[in-house]
């Protein structure tokens, strides 16, 4: 994975890094097929998660975040990007999962929901993912250690799963409080 | 055959909403002098010319219901204007709900659905206009004037003509030449001096032979003065006053200084109506010179955005230069740059003054008058006081005062809400009223001024005031504070407990019911915008709203201060004082932190507690603290912070949807250096302060004396 | 050197319509102004091939402007497009008769301003 400054860039330029057998079965498939959808995937606690392409407005380097009182553990608090102060959660804390030491391959994901910037920190990225709708499935329960409630959905590449986060339940505003604001009750 | 351009552009909705503005601020007026018996045909005139132009407007662009009720209006309109029909309160009714739909339509289209039809209104108003006055007496006869003039008037300008002769007033021609460039100004002078003897008309251009450019006009008003006083007001050199008889001998008098002896027989005899000055709005402000609110053709409409990216910028070269100006430190210490680093300085200095200069002028820019709010709060107050079934008169002045467009636009829920309570329950029904010994007609006035760098809002009424001894009850009942404590409350403290939420008392149908619904949501409105709210109130004689606001949100100037090393800003505007204090100083009474200032008591907050901020193993515990001193209304609290950083400009900046609601938390700033630093809503805190004591308050010490 | 033309007209969407299809449609320069005394005073500066107005507007109204335009040596005989919301107005007729060479009613479409426009430039217009 070559480490530049504008990773986003790159992984856009790249494209073809996962490239399945079936991709060589048809030819150039991209071209082919229009369905498929790309995710960026990326790992957290050992685990592989996805977002779709399109809520995705960068991949930076981790930033100094000033921390906010008041708000829940997984807060790490806000950050100037772009002339925009946004919040940054960890995404360790946020899954439930047992929080990793920041490496170099640490990376802060911008995602853009309902209009705003947020940022969530990853273990590191792993790359593009193309995915056919076939490949999708509804997720069970949960998965590890991680609630149902955060996956949208499981997608299968190569021989591994990757989940699909929901970001309405991953960054829903009413959980960035600490108590005693009311928390939403988690299934 | 209809233009079909699909989607009406911005600049349609932008020129649409700017009529139905103008359109509704004539229709206030015409209201408010209705009432009192005779209004300003000018207004009616003008109204017919907003709704005019919105029907050419939208037919153009493809609103086809838009241009359908404006239809309808303008031939309303017409036969108002032009006397057929009555302007009566039922018509004005009738106008004010067409406004009302106006704006939906409007929004409908800026949101791109569908637009919805108003087909009951619209059948409402073609039965208006049906409803012609039978004939009254026959027309006066326009025969002094030749056919040449009175072929190039309008319809509705031959109209005002017979209108003032059946007033009983005397026509005239007022000659005058211009020089072409300057038309504007020459005029502008004349008409206002005109307009102080009557009704302006029409003005007939022809062209001066002797001189390419210059102008001729002659202008046609109707006035009760006689010839000598109106020569004597409105003469002046290239002036000249003539009347014109209605009777066939008179002549053509384009230059003559005077007109031969006045013979004129008004062809109907009696006035019927005593002639009225024009009566302006309930304004207790200065008087405005007419056209003063609706002159906007030198205006440019601006989306926020784009003033909100330039605010950015400004606020990053703020923050840049500062940054230059701490990066030349070092420099100083160099030999031999003495002269370089001087002339650096000089330039970083003319900068910063040209920054601030900008700063200061993007703000401006930004600035709105709260008119546009008022006059929505007018309308509203119109339509309340007949639901409600209660007379209500709203005094508005110094709807000229500026705010930051946001703050407006933040307000005007707020203010609706208030205005709605004070109707509903502050003013008492008409007979009540009068069995008090008041004025049958409830009175609100609306106020705004600038007070050093703030705005202040007031909102007062005559109504039947809060029995605030009834609140404090009810407080107690409610468990909001015990018994003993509440005696121990001042009429502000007690007052303050409407604006917890749910804070209504239905049990009672006292002064005090209904008024809480809504205040603890207009005094979050009103805190997120770093402003305050004052009560005060006189049972029987009417209660008192004051809103305390900042000009400007973007920029603020602020406190730095550091606590648990942690960095904060708190808004200037809010901080009374800021002193040193030593731990012995300190006492505890009841559990909470005080010290004695200036022979009072001020209560502590310390903000590593309030904020649970953790502390380093190893941080000494300090024997001095700094409090920033910051008020509430009455309230007073002490902030104690480890250090006071300074203060400065900071930008704002909105914390996202995820963060907006954290207790204590305003936004967050840029300050000097580039670093993103929170800045604490101080309101909040207060607040907190009072209903939830100090964590500190677990030992029980008895006050030291 | 573009011909110019006199657009009177207080509302700003309707200028930039009846502008807009006047630049496209030919080698025309429009001089836009808001009410009769702005008219006015831009008249004397320049030869216009072209004047189009509003009937109804306050102060000096369209008819009076016409009837100046006709009266004045210089411009008189300038074509006068005169536009009103209502063809059957009273007013429209009052303008004809001070002398406007034509008229339309608002809404009109691109394609009748255009045909308004030939027609009263056309080398054979009746002089009013």
């Amino acid at each position: 994975m070559p480490e530049s400054k504008d990773l986003w860039q790159t992984l856009l330029a790249s494209g073809e890094i996962f490239a399945t057998e079936e991709d060589y079965e048809h030819g150039y498939v991209r071209e082919v097929r229009g369905d498929l959808e790309q995710y960026i995937a990326f790992q957290v606690a050992g685990e592989t998660y996805g977002v779709s392409i399109g809520q995705i407005a960068e991949i930076s380097k981790p930033m100094t975040t000033t921390e906010v009182p008041r708000t829940a553990d997984f807060v790490l608090g806000i950050a100037n990007v772009r002339g925009s102060v946004i919040p940054v959660i960890d995404a360790a804390a946020r899954l439930g999962l047992s929080r990793r030491p920041r490496t170099r391959s640490s990376r802060v994901l911008i995602v853009r929901h309902e209009g705003e910037l947020h940022g969530i920190l990853i273990d590191s990225v792993v790359g593009v993912v193309p995915i056919a709708p076939e490949h999708l499935e509804e997720a069970p329960g949960a998965i590890g250690g991680t609630r149902g409630d955060f996956i949208q959905s499981l997608a299968r590449y190569e021989d591994s799963l990757l989940i699909v986060l929901d970001l309405d339940v991953l960054l829903d505003p009413r959980d960035f409080l600490s108590v005693p604001a009311p928390v939403r009750a988690k299934a | 055959m209809s233009q079909e351009t699909g989607r009406p552009s911005s600049e349609f909705l932008s020129e649409a909403s700017e009529v139905v503005e103008s359109f509704s601020r004539d229709l206030l007026e015409l209201d408010a002098q209705q009432r009192k018996g005779d209004y300003d045909p000018d207004l009616l005139n003008a109204a017919f010319r907003a709704i005019h132009s919105l029907k050419g407007l939208s037919s153009l662009f493809g609103a086809a219901p838009i241009a359908a009720l404006s239809h309808a209006l303008e031939s309303a309109l017409d036969s108002l204007r032009l006397g057929r029909i009555p302007l009566s309160q039922a018509a004005l009714d009738l106008l004010f709900e067409s406004v009302d739909t106006f704006q939906r339509m409007l929004a409908a289209v800026g949101a791109g659905e569908d637009v919805p039809r108003a087909d009951a209104l619209l059948a409402q108003i073609e039965a208006l206009a049906k409803l012609e006055a039978s004939a009254a007496a026959p027309p006066p006869t326009l025969a002094g004037l030749d056919d040449a003039v009175l072929g190039v008037l309008t319809e509705y300008e031959e109209h005002r003509l017979r209108e003032n002769l059946r007033l009983g007033r005397k026509l005239y021609r007022v000659h005058a030449s211009f020089d072409l460039m300057a038309i504007d100004v020459g005029i502008e002078s004349l008409k206002n001096k005109m307009k102080a003897f009557g009704e302006v008309i029409t003005y007939l251009p022809s062209a001066d032979a002797s001189a390419e450019d210059r102008i001729d006009l002659d202008i046609l008003m109707g006035s009760d003065a006689s010839l000598e006083q109106l020569t004597a007001g409105v003469g002046e050199d290239g002036v000249d006053v003539a009347e014109i008889a209605t009777e066939r001998e008179e002549a053509r008098p384009m230059s003559e200084p005077s007109a031969p002896a006045p013979t004129a027989r008004v062809a109907t005899e009696t006035r019927l109506r005593p002639t009225a000055p024009p009566v302006s709005m309930e304004d207790e402000g200065p008087s405005q010179p007419e056209l003063s609110l609706r002159s906007v053709s030198q205006t440019v409409r601006v989306e926020l955005s784009r003033l909100d990216h330039l605010m950015n910028l400004i606020g990053e070269l703020g923050v840049l230069q500062a940054s230059l100006v701490s990066s030349l430190e070092p420099l100083r210490a160099l030999a031999g740059t003495a002269d370089v680093s001087r002339e650096f300085r000089v330039h970083l200095r003319s900068m910063d003054r040209k920054l601030s200069l900008l700063q200061q002028g993007i703000l401006d820019v930004r600035m709105v008058p709260l008119g546009q709010v008022f006059d929505k709060l007018a309308r509203v107050v119109r339509k309340l006081g007949r639901e409600a079934d209660k007379e209500v008169r709203l005094n508005i002045s110094g709807a000229d005062t500026e705010l930051d467009k946001l703050i407006v636009e933040e307000l005007s829920d707020p203010l609706m809400h208030m205005i709605r309570n004070c109707i509903d329950h502050g003013i008492e029904p008409s007979q009540d009223r009068k069995d008090a010994g008041k004025p049958g007609v409830g009175r609100i006035d609306l106020r705004a001024f600038q007070k050093g760098n703030r705005v202040v809002i007031e909102v007062e009424d005559d109504g039947r005031g809060m029995e605030w001894r009834e609140i404090r009850q009810t407080a107690v009942r409610r468990g909001l504070v015990d018994d003993a404590a509440s005696r121990e409350l001042g009429m502000p403290e007690v007052l303050d407990f409407i604006f917890v939420p749910g804070f209504t008392t239905r049990e009672s149908a006292t002064s005090v019911s209904g008024r809480g619904v809504g205040m603890d949501v207009v005094k979050t409105n009103i805190a997120r915008l770093s402003g305050m709210i004052d009560i005060d109130t006189s049972p029987g004689r009417g209660t008192k709203f004051a809103i305390t606001l900042p000009v400007t949100l973007a920029i603020i100037q602020a406190l730095v201060i550091q606590s648990a090393r942690r960095t904060y800003c708190i808004p200037l505007n809010s901080v009374l004082e800021s002193i040193m204090v030593q731990r012995s100083e300190i006492r505890t009474i009841e559990g909470h932190e005080v010290i004695s200032l200036r022979g009072k008591t001020l209560p502590l907050l310390h903000l590593d507690r309030i904020f649970a901020l953790a502390r380093g193993k190893g941080e000494r515990d300090m024997d001095r603290f700094y409090v920033v001193i910051v008020g509430l209304a009455q309230h007073r609290v002490g902030l104690v912070v480890d250090e006071l950083l300074g203060q400065q400009d900071v930008v704002i900046k909105p914390l996202g949807r995820a963060l907006r609601a954290v207790p204590g938390i305003a936004g967050a700033t840029e300050i000097a250096g580039g670093r993103t630093v929170l800045l604490l809503d101080v309101s909040k805190l207060v607040e907190e302060s009072i209903t939830r004591p100090d964590k500190s308050a677990d030992r029980r010490e008895v006050a030291r004396a | 050197m573009a011909d110019l033309v006199l657009l009177v007209e207080d509302s700003r969407a309707v200028r930039d319509f009846v502008g807009s299809i006047l630049e496209l449609a030919g080698d025309y320069e429009v001089v836009e102004v808001e009410n009769g005394f702005d008219a006015l005073r831009a008249l004397p500066r320049s030869e216009f091939v072209l004047v189009v107005t509003d009937v109804n507007m306050p102060d000096v109204n369209g008819i009076e402007l016409t009837r100046f335009i006709r009266q004045s040596p210089k411009h008189q005989g300038v074509p006068i497009i005169v536009i009103s919301t209502d063809a059957l107005h009273p007013d429209v007729q009052r303008a004809m008769q001070a002398g406007a060479s034509a008229f339309l009613a608002k809404p009109f479409s691109e394609e009748e301003f255009l045909a308004t426009l030939a027609k009263v430039r056309s080398p054979n217009r009746v002089e009013s």
